[in-house]
């Protein structure tokens, strides 16, 4: 076995962010992602890192692309209010193909809500939340092993796609300890260079290589619509299809690829039970009781929370009755709805700033099962 | 390598630069290249960071490496550059809207932190892009799209501003006076931790055409109402209130009240 | 071992949290896996608060107590929160003081008398560990060890042990 330690989720973002390389990390205080500052606020500087409070949400994102573009693999953690304000600056690492990392540890809204309580009602919001057409990576985690893991893979696919990573956390896994294997995982290095003058999409090549401030490329960097070597270009339609269109598409074309999940007990299920982050583990442990008990109940779990890939969950899911359990009003079924039809969802949805409990799940599986026949 | 004339420093591939007749960017933008030159930095190990605004415009011309982020934004990206890149010079360009109003915030903390930036506000009084606004700066009294009876309210003096929320190095010029300006701009990259200079500049086309003042006029009242601060000091107080000091307002060998 | 849950309750500033830690890491040291969680609240002292530590020799897949194997009460207002997720035979110990149900532990009378009296969270915790054997007295007194604050590390230790004691002295 692993050598495995007690730590909290949040550590353990924090753990998986210096493993990434991680090495510029800003934020604002925020119940219930505070933790994964104060832990970076000590480690960072222990390894050549900076560290940087900024005055609001706004700025600590605004402060991790400029980072970014001077070189350092960043990250910053907020949860539901500073995840809101985060939006406009999110839009602009998309349009700038800026990589960054971005944890929403997630709490019951809207407004302030309820700072300490869980929620998983910012799914939407994660995809859709900032202006105009664009496409992002969001990432989920069930336990703190994975938190640590998922954010590793979140820098991985930033930088390797150019462009933000979303990992959704709730404040359960942000604030659980348990037992956990930090084991070392493959880490992709930023591409640097070579320089030759195209240095954003779309490109023939790819993703464009990113070369840091003061290495010579005298780069432009902007948010308004741009060719590939930067120039600003406001007025072409062309540019501006085109460049929107890969924005999206470098994110889609890789959504199979990016498309991470587990699944147990499908194949011969008659209702799969389909969860994220802690609803899974609620969802889980019904799914092990009902099978005991004889009922042809399976799991699915999206690790990966988008892009979705429509061909897997077909594969996966097959006509399967399905039941989506999350800590909001809906927003994966909403997603799912529209990618396998809506007549076979079914929604166990939980609002009031507690963990679903497994009880629920299974009372509700039990309904839908009945409720088919 | 430093450059050896500010013609390396235009990014020809961009240009020409968009501003209209008459609009002092121009001018601001040849005094930060030749500031840029003649303080013997590398133009490549120079990080400019604008927002949003004509006058964020000015750094898209300058072959250095430049960010051009969203309105307000320019000084937490430039703080993100700053914190982790001391090789790098970083200068912030923005106008009265950008830096003031939106990135108000950011501008106070990039200068209670004593964050390594050099900060630019060109300071034309209005929101020139988006159709002749009030600004923080406008004057009051002053007619704009969005108070057509007249400002109400109390503008910034940004010098007062920055040098309240402690910024070791302040300073204020003018287009009317690119030299002196250029010789402003060259001392506040000098200086280690945070400066600041505010630039007066005209808009002809939001200000001058609602006053009806020619862009020749409207620099020369901009020259007629500045005065070097020594001067400004020998002013009789009611002379001082029409006129603004310009020069180092701290961090030079004047220290002093410029208010 | 099959699975335990745990859980601590008083109100917030008595180390409910910190005894669950240390019960938490104690169980790792042994081996098991383990889940600790905690209510949180914006507010740090006064307010019902408690804390949940599940054992178990597998991994764990749903990391709240449900239904408790043991309740450790340090005020009424967390352990209210508890009284009906109980398990069939669960071990409630709750401070004397209290007049709670279940087994009463003088512990803040036994944290003062060792001159530790922010330590009747760990009295608590030796007691549980004293009267069921669920994990061993070193590994706990490892676990403390581990996680106390130096100025705290011998009361804390002659707190748990004393808990310990009294403990196995109910068995």
């Amino acid at each position: 076995m692993d050598e495995r330690v007690l730590i909290q989720g949040n550590e353990a973002v924090a753990r998986g962010a210096i493993h990434a390389g991680c090495r510029f990390f800003a934020g604002y205080p925020i119940t219930p992602s505070s933790e994964i500052m104060h832990c970076m606020a000590r480690t960072l500087p222990e390894v050549g890192g900076v560290f940087f409070q900024a005055e609001d949400e706004i700025a600590a994102l605004a402060a991790c692309v400029g980072a970014s573009w001077a070189g350092f693999k960043s990250m910053t953690a907020t949860s539901g209010p500073g995840f809101s304000l985060m939006q406009e600056e999110i839009g602009y690492a998309v349009m700038t193909e800026t990589p960054v990392v971005i944890v929403d540890v997630g709490r019951a809204g809207p407004s302030t809500g309820q700072a300490t309580k869980p929620a998983q009602g910012d799914y939407l919001q994660a995809r859709f939340g900032s202006h105009g057409d664009y496409e992002l990576v969001v990432l989920s985690a069930w336990s703190v092993e994975e938190a640590y893991r998922e954010t590793v893979r979140a820098f991985n696919i930033a930088e390797e796609l150019r462009c933000p990573v979303v990992l959704l956390l709730d404040e359960a896994v942000g604030h659980l300890r348990e037992d956990a294997a930090l084991v070392p995982l493959p880490v992709t290095e930023r591409r640097k260079g070579p320089l030759g003058g195209r240095y954003f999409g779309p490109t023939p090549e790819g993703v464009a290589p990113m070369p840091p401030f003061g290495s010579g490329a005298r780069l432009h960097v902007t948010g308004s619509t741009h060719d590939p070597t930067g120039r600003r270009m406001t007025q072409d339609p062309r540019v501006q299809g085109e460049l929107v269109a890969w924005l999206s598409e470098k994110v889609l074309g890789r959504r199979e690829e990016l498309f991470r999940y587990e699944a147990w007990d499908v194949d011969d299920a008659e209702l799969v039970l389909v969860s994220w982050g802690i609803s899974a583990r609620a969802a889980r442990a019904a799914q092990l009781q009902l099978r005991q008990q004889g009922y042809p109940v399976g799991l699915f779990r999206p690790i990966t929370l988008w892009p979705l890939a429509p061909a897997v969950l077909t594969e996966v899911l097959g006509d399967r009755e399905v039941l989506v359990v999350e800590m909001n009003r809906g927003q994966l079924a909403h997603e799912l709805s529209a990618m396998l039809g809506p007549e076979r969802i079914r929604t166990l949805t939980v609002t009031d700033g507690r963990v679903i409990s497994p009880g629920r799940v299974a009372e509700a599986a039990l309904a839908a099962l009945e409720g088919r026949g | 390598m430093r450059a050896k004339g500010w013609r390396e420093l235009i990014r020809e591939d961009f240009w020409p630069p968009p501003f209209c007749p008459g609009c002092g960017h121009g001018i601001l933008m040849g005094a930060i290249m030749r500031a840029i030159v003649q303080t013997g930095l590398d133009p490549s190990r120079v990080a400019l960071v604008a927002g949003i605004g004509c006058a964020g415009w000015i750094p898209t011309y300058i072959a250095c490496d430049t960010l051009h982020t969203p309105h307000g934004r320019a000084i937490p990206h430039a703080a993100g550059i700053a914190l982790t890149r001391p090789d790098l010079r970083v200068i912030v360009i923005g106008g009265d809207g950008d830096l003031s109003s939106i990135g108000g915030n950011h501008l106070i903390h990039a200068a209670r932190r004593d964050l390594p930036l050099t900060v630019l506000c060109a300071n034309n009084a209005i929101y020139g892009m988006t159709g002749g606004q009030t600004s923080p700066t406008t004057p009051p009294g002053e007619r704009t799209a969005t108070a057509p009876r007249g400002v109400g309210e109390r503008p910034f003096d940004l010098c007062a501003l920055v040098a309240g929320a402690g910024a070791g190095f302040v300073a204020r010029g003018t287009v009317v006076r690119p030299q002196a300006l250029e010789g402003l701009l060259g001392k506040a990259l000098g200086h280690p931790g945070f400066s600041f200079v505010e630039v007066l500049t005209p808009c002809p086309t939001q200000v001058g055409r609602r006053k009806g003042l020619s862009p020749v006029d409207h620099l020369r009242t901009l020259g007629e109402r500045t005065v070097p601060l020594a001067r400004w000091r020998t002013l009789p107080s009611e002379e001082r209130a029409a006129r603004i000091p310009v020069g180092i307002l701290r961090g030079g060998d004047e220290e002093g009240s410029w208010t | 071992m099959d699975v335990r849950e745990i859980v601590i309750a008083g109100v917030g500033g008595q180390g409910t949290v910190f005894a669950a830690r240390i019960l938490a890491h104690a169980a790792l040291i042994a081996g098991h896996h383990v889940a600790q969680s905690a209510s949180y609240g914006a507010e740090a002292r006064g307010t019902p608060a408690w804390a949940g530590v599940v054992i178990s020799s597998n991994p764990i897949v749903f990391p709240y107590p449900q239904h408790c194997d043991a309740v450790l009460a340090l005020a009424a207002p967390g352990y209210r929160l508890w009284e009906d997720r109980l398990a069939p035979g669960a071990v409630v110990l709750a401070e004397e003081a209290l007049g709670l149900p279940g087994i009463g532990v003088p512990a803040a009378r036994l944290a003062q008398e060792l001159g530790a009296p922010q330590a009747a969270n760990l009295v608590l915790l030796g007691a549980l560990l004293g009267y069921t054997g669920w994990l061993a007295r070193d590994v706990a007194a490892e676990a403390v060890a581990a996680l106390s604050p130096e100025r705290f590390r011998a009361g804390n230790l002659a707190a748990l042990e004393a808990g310990w004691r009294y403990g196995r002295s109910i068995a």
